[in-house]
Parts: structure tokens; sequence; C-alpha cells
């Protein structure tokens, strides 16, 4: 049986290790796991590039879904509708081939002005 | 008169066409290009991002590098320091993209092969609305129709204009590791 004063110091102790695992995860959140938040908006590629000037950034950094067809398959990434490019998380690419429709969630990133192109990053096929 | 009026326009497309191929065989773009930058201090949590959505376009006909990195696609390993970084230090918001505009020096293509060789690179880094002149060496080295270009430099938060807050300073190196990686096809 233990006695009433160790019984509040072992929840004491506890306690302190909770708050100190909350700190710690406050501090150290760890990377962003885009595939597993919620996308803020939903919209085709043509879309998103049209709305890169119209609505400037309101995209920019948020979790969103698009889709398009294949218009060019690199490494770990497609161009879709050759206005949107979407760089993924791995690199399961052995099933997109060119022409194909697909839907993607990820992070978009901004408009590059190089390429012309929409670009997105971390995203996984969800189609 | 009509007819060597015809050929005359006629050769004249011509040449305008096959330059206007030859240039368009020029370039060579790496659209997933790697950039990694690091200001880590020992003891310290590491402070390192990498980006792998970087665009860089050469001419090999001008020797002319333009390459641009979207800020906010740099990805640290905590995305507490993540959100720090663009919302407090480099403003991302505001300055969303970093660009290089340089020129490869003394280099002819024609020259590259398997073999990797030092190249001098020297262009104007924007970034957080400031130019910083960068002279570098660049590895270059060329697989068939691929090019492929490392090399690195180093930059202050200070070039930049970017303010560390007293508390963090001895937490960020004075001096940022800049590294490239780019693998660049022909288009």
């Amino acid at each position: 049986m233990m006695s009433k004063k160790s019984l509040i110091a072992s929840l004491l102790i506890l306690a302190i290790c909770a708050l100190a695992f909350m700190g710690y995860k406050y501090l150290n959140p760890g990377q962003r796991n885009v595939a597993a938040e919620t996308a803020r908006y939903e919209l085709s590629a043509d879309e998103l590039f049209s709305g890169f000037t119209k609505e400037g950034n309101v995209y920019i950094d948020q979790v969103l879904l698009t889709s398009g067809n294949v218009t060019d398959v690199e490494k770990n990434s497609v161009t879709l509708d050759d206005k949107v490019q979407v760089n993924f998380i791995s690199t399961p690419l052995s099933k997109v081939e060119k022409g194909n429709h697909i839907s993607i969630k990820g992070r978009c990133i901004g408009y590059d002005d190089l390429l012309e192109l929409v670009k997105i990053d971390q995203a996984t096929i969800t189609n | 008169m009509l007819k060597s009026l015809i050929s005359g326009i006629a050769g004249c497309l011509l040449i305008c066409s096959s330059t206007l191929q030859l240039q368009a065989q020029e370039k060579f773009i790496d659209k997933n290009g790697i950039i990694i930058f690091e200001a880590s201090e020992e003891v310290f949590e590491e402070v390192k991002a990498i980006n792998k959505s970087v665009t860089t376009i050469y001419d090999s006909q001008s020797n002319k590098i333009a390459s641009l990195a979207l800020v906010i696609g740099f990805q640290f390993k905590n995305s507490l320091m993540q959100e720090h970084f663009n919302e407090n230090y480099v403003e991302s918001e505001t300055y969303p993209k970093a660009i290089f505009r340089g020129q490869l020096q003394d280099f002819d293509l024609k020259e590259l092969g398997p073999d990797v060789m030092d190249v001098n690179l020297k262009g104007i880094l924007n970034f957080h609305g400031k130019d910083k002149e960068i002279t570098t060496t660049v590895q270059m080295q060329r697989i068939g129709d691929v090019l492929q270009m490392i090399g690195g430099f180093i930059v202050t938060p200070l070039d930049f204009d970017i303010k560390i807050p007293k508390i963090v300073r001895n937490k960020i190196a004075k001096e940022v590791q800049v590294k490239i990686d780019f693998k660049l096809s022909k288009k």
C-alpha cells in the first residue's frame, strides 16, 4: 500500500514529465506533415494558375487539392497542364505517364516566373 | 524580280528559323534543383533547410545562368523554426523569391565532358529585397545531355539586411553556408 505522500510525489513527477514533454513538443514540433493535413482549397491546375494572377498569393503555404493532365514527368515531379509543377514526397512515379489525369494533395510554394509555373511540393497522389 | 524577292524572303526565313532552333537547343533546365543552407552553431539545434524545387536555366551560348528558389520552399526539420524563418527573418510573404543571375567565366561547354571541371561563376543574388554579388567556383561535368553543377558559397544575414534577434543570436552562425546541386537537362 502506497502512502499518501509517495502517491502525491509520484503524481507530481508524472505531471512534471508531462509538462516537460509538452514543452519539448512545443519547441520541437518536428517536420510539417502535409499529407496528413486537411486541404484548404480544391481546384483544377488551370484555376490555380489563373488564380495566381487574380488573387495574388492566397494559396502560398496552403495545403490544396488539385488535378490535371500530366504533361511532363521528371525525377520525382510532374507537370500538370503545363501550368503547375508538382514535387512528390516520395518517388512512386512509375505508374504516372504523360497524358494521365491525376489528382494530388500538396503545399503550394508560389509562382516561378522563370518557367511560368505554379509550384507545389510535399505532394501525394490522391486518385 | 518577284522570284528573287520570294527566294530572298524564303532565305531570310530559313536563316531565322535555323538560328531560332539553334538557340532553343542551347538551353539546359533543371526544375528540381537542390539548395541547402546551414547556419548551425555547435551544441545548439541544427539550423538547416533544404529546397528541392529550385529552377535553374543555363544558356550555353551566353554562359548565362538564372536560378530561382521560392523561399517558402525551404524545409526545416523543425516546423516551428520554418515558421520563424519565414515570418520573422526573411519575410517570405513580402519577398517570396530568391533569384540569382550570373555567368560562367571563361567557359566553353564544348570542352566539358564526364571529367569534373572547376568553373568560376559570378553573379548577383537577390534575396530579401537586397542584391549581393556572389563569386564562387562550381564543379561541373557533362554526362550525355545532362550537366551537373555542384558548388557553394558563404553569405551572412547582414548581406541581406536580415536582423537576428539578440536572444537567438548565439544559436545562429554569423556565416551561412549555401550549397547548390543542379542537374540541368537539355531542352
